[in-house]
């Protein structure tokens, strides 16, 4: 699960995510991520957030959302192109890994990669990909 | 009865306006001064004003006291008052030659005020502790820029306070020992009035400088912290962009499918694009700070809102469309009551057909001046119209049917341009389109002899000329 208020980003993590042969589902707001996990949509295996969301929504709001809605300690990240360090701060508090933009996609990848390995080790998922 | 009396109170405040404005100012001659110096010279000008309307009243009293009990001598002291009192009046015009010459001037002066007064009435007049009072006064007005100036006024004070404890007796015989009396009394509570006076002014200078420092230290954090909010924005919008590019750039070299490839160039340009329009704001910034931007006026030809980039977020559109939703009809709005009052000058210049010179004044000066600058209508859409209607009321003394043919000429074209755009929802300004309808009518009538009036008056350019 993708969440990113900014449709060129929502559009390239998509089209790079499929391309390592994932299934992604975006969503521009934490209303939308949320919706489509109720309409009875599948769990995610990861969830990628951007920290600053429209509307002032914070992406690490949104992923506890999920993660209660969900019932499951989804293992997810974010990604910022923020600088000012309260958001910084912000994300180091609440134990998130944090990724600055522009990420290249081999940092992408690998932190995808660990992720996921480490979400295996503690309850072996069916679903070898996200979605 | 109601007219009269409102007749005199007007003529009474207007000739108490004029009383006032023939009033000393206490801004007189430092108006040419930075803030913090003529403050100093207006607390100066106060000083030697409030000195001078005390002579004066001094000296009235010796002169209504020479007339009731003539004592020999007692003129010597009319003259030193009169003197002190129209040089003291006088200070404020010597800021003009720099700001050391006014209370140079006050302070000797009144050194020798306080001299040669003593020295009259004998030392029991206690006019000698006034010299503490000008040893204060001048330390405040000449500042710590003047410090020893200061100290050198202060010498001397205290060489006159010798001197005439030494060389002066108590009583000169000129004051009975009761009026002498009276008068230390006045001078002792004077001096500490004034004395008192300038250690509360200075404590509100004090608390004054305080306050200003505190507000500029306030006004600096809030600068800073606006300046790092703007980086972290800037920074924030600039990386995200930059985030799509390399995400696009990594899929491109794997993709095989070519309108795939194509798909994602398009990405790839969006992005550049959104980077580009960025820095360009950036460097807009920049030059609104430098000074060197260029005003750009509210355009009404096109107000771009129906190209809202798909790039953007739905939040980003929403704001952008709410935002060119208000524009528009803000423009819209203003548009319509501008195209309307042109109209109605129009019809209103055609009605007055025989006041030649107003109509022309009304349209050739009033309508483009108020409705350009109330509505940001662009000028030469107005001049068009105006020149347009100017021409029509020109050839007023001709018979009616010509003009009402010219007025036809200006008004239909601005209402066939105000109902296409009202049809239109707005979206395009009515004046240029009025403009356009007008050219196109003026070009396919037999006869364009309005247009040609027009332009060789206004000395516009042809129409080939402005469109292109």
């Amino acid at each position: 699960m993708v969440i990113d208020d900014d449709v060129l980003v929502l559009d390239g993590m998509r089209g790079i995510l499929q391309s390592w042969g994932c299934r992604v589902h975006t969503a521009a707001s934490g209303a939308a991520a949320l919706a489509s996990v109720a309409d009875g949509g599948e769990q995610p295996d990861l969830i990628i957030s951007d920290l600053r969301l429209a509307d002032g929504e914070s992406g690490i709001e949104v992923i506890e959302r999920l993660r209660e809605a969900l019932s499951s300690p989804i293992p997810a990240f974010v990604i910022s192109g923020d600088t000012a360090p309260e958001r910084l701060r912000e994300a180091s508090t609440g134990g998130y890994h944090l990724l600055q933009k522009p990420v290249s996609p081999m940092t992408l990848r690998t932190t995808l990669n660990r992720l996921l390995k480490s979400r295996e080790t503690r309850a072996p998922s069916p679903h070898a990909s996200e979605g | 009865v109601g007219v009269a009396l409102f007749k005199n109170v007007g003529v009474a405040l207007h000739k108490r306006e004029c009383l006032l404005r023939f009033l000393p100012d206490i801004r007189y001659g430092t108006e040419n001064y930075p803030e913090n110096v003529a403050r100093r010279l207006r607390a100066l000008n106060l000083t030697a004003w409030c000195a001078a309307a005390i002579a004066a009243f001094c000296f009235a009293s010796y002169v209504a006291l020479e007339f009731l009990d003539p004592r020999p001598g007692l003129w010597k002291a009319g003259v030193v008052y009169a003197l002190a009192a129209s040089i003291w009046a006088s200070v404020p015009l010597l800021h003009r030659f720099g700001t050391l010459w006014g209370p140079l001037i006050l302070i000797l002066t009144a050194n020798a005020y306080f001299f040669a007064i003593t020295c009259l009435f004998g030392t029991g007049i206690g006019l000698q502790m006034c010299y503490l009072t000008a040893g204060a006064i001048t330390a405040v007005i000449l500042g710590t820029e003047h410090i020893l100036l200061s100290a050198v006024l202060g010498v001397l004070a205290v060489l006159q306070i010798v001197v005439l404890q030494i060389m002066v007796p108590y009583s000169t015989g000129l004051f009975d020992s009761g009026t002498l009396l009276a008068n230390f009394a006045f001078t002792v509570t004077v001096t500490m009035a004034t004395l008192i006076a300038i250690g509360v002014l200075t404590l509100r200078e004090a608390e004054r400088a305080e306050a200003n420092l505190e507000e500029k230290s306030r006004q600096l954090e809030m600068a800073d912290r606006y300046k790092s909010h703007f980086l972290a924005s800037a920074s924030h919008d600039l990386r995200q962009p930059l985030h799509a590019l390399n995400l696009f750039g990594a899929q491109l070299p794997t993709e095989k499918k070519p309108a795939e490839r194509k798909r994602l160039v398009s990405r790839i340009d969006a992005s550049v694009a959104s980077m580009n329009e960025l820095f360009e704001a950036l460097l807009d910034m920049t030059k609104l700070e430098a000074g060197t931007c260029r005003q750009i006026r509210p355009s009404l030809r096109s107000s771009g809102c129906s190209t809202a980039s798909k790039r953007h977020s739905p939040h980003q559109q929403k704001r952008r469309a709410s935002a060119c939703a208000s524009s528009d009809a803000a423009r819209g709005y203003a548009a319509i009551r501008s195209c309307l009052s042109v109209s109605c000058s129009i019809w209103w210049a055609t009605r007055c057909a025989t006041q030649r010179a107003a109509v022309s004044w009304l349209v050739a000066a009033a309508v483009p001046r108020s409705c350009a600058s109330t509505f940001a209508i662009p000028a030469p859409a107005f001049l068009r119209i105006s020149a347009r209607a100017y021409s029509a009321s020109s050839t007023s003394w001709r018979p009616l049917p010509r003009i009402a043919r010219r007025a036809s000429d200006s008004a239909l074209p601005s209402l066939i341009g105000l109902a296409a755009c009202s049809a239109t929802r707005c979206n395009c300004s009515p004046i240029p389109v009025a403009v356009r309808v007008s050219r196109f009518w003026s070009r396919w009538r037999p006869n364009s002899e309005t247009q040609c009036s027009y332009r060789r008056r206004c000395r516009l350019p042809t129409s080939r000329g402005a469109s292109g």
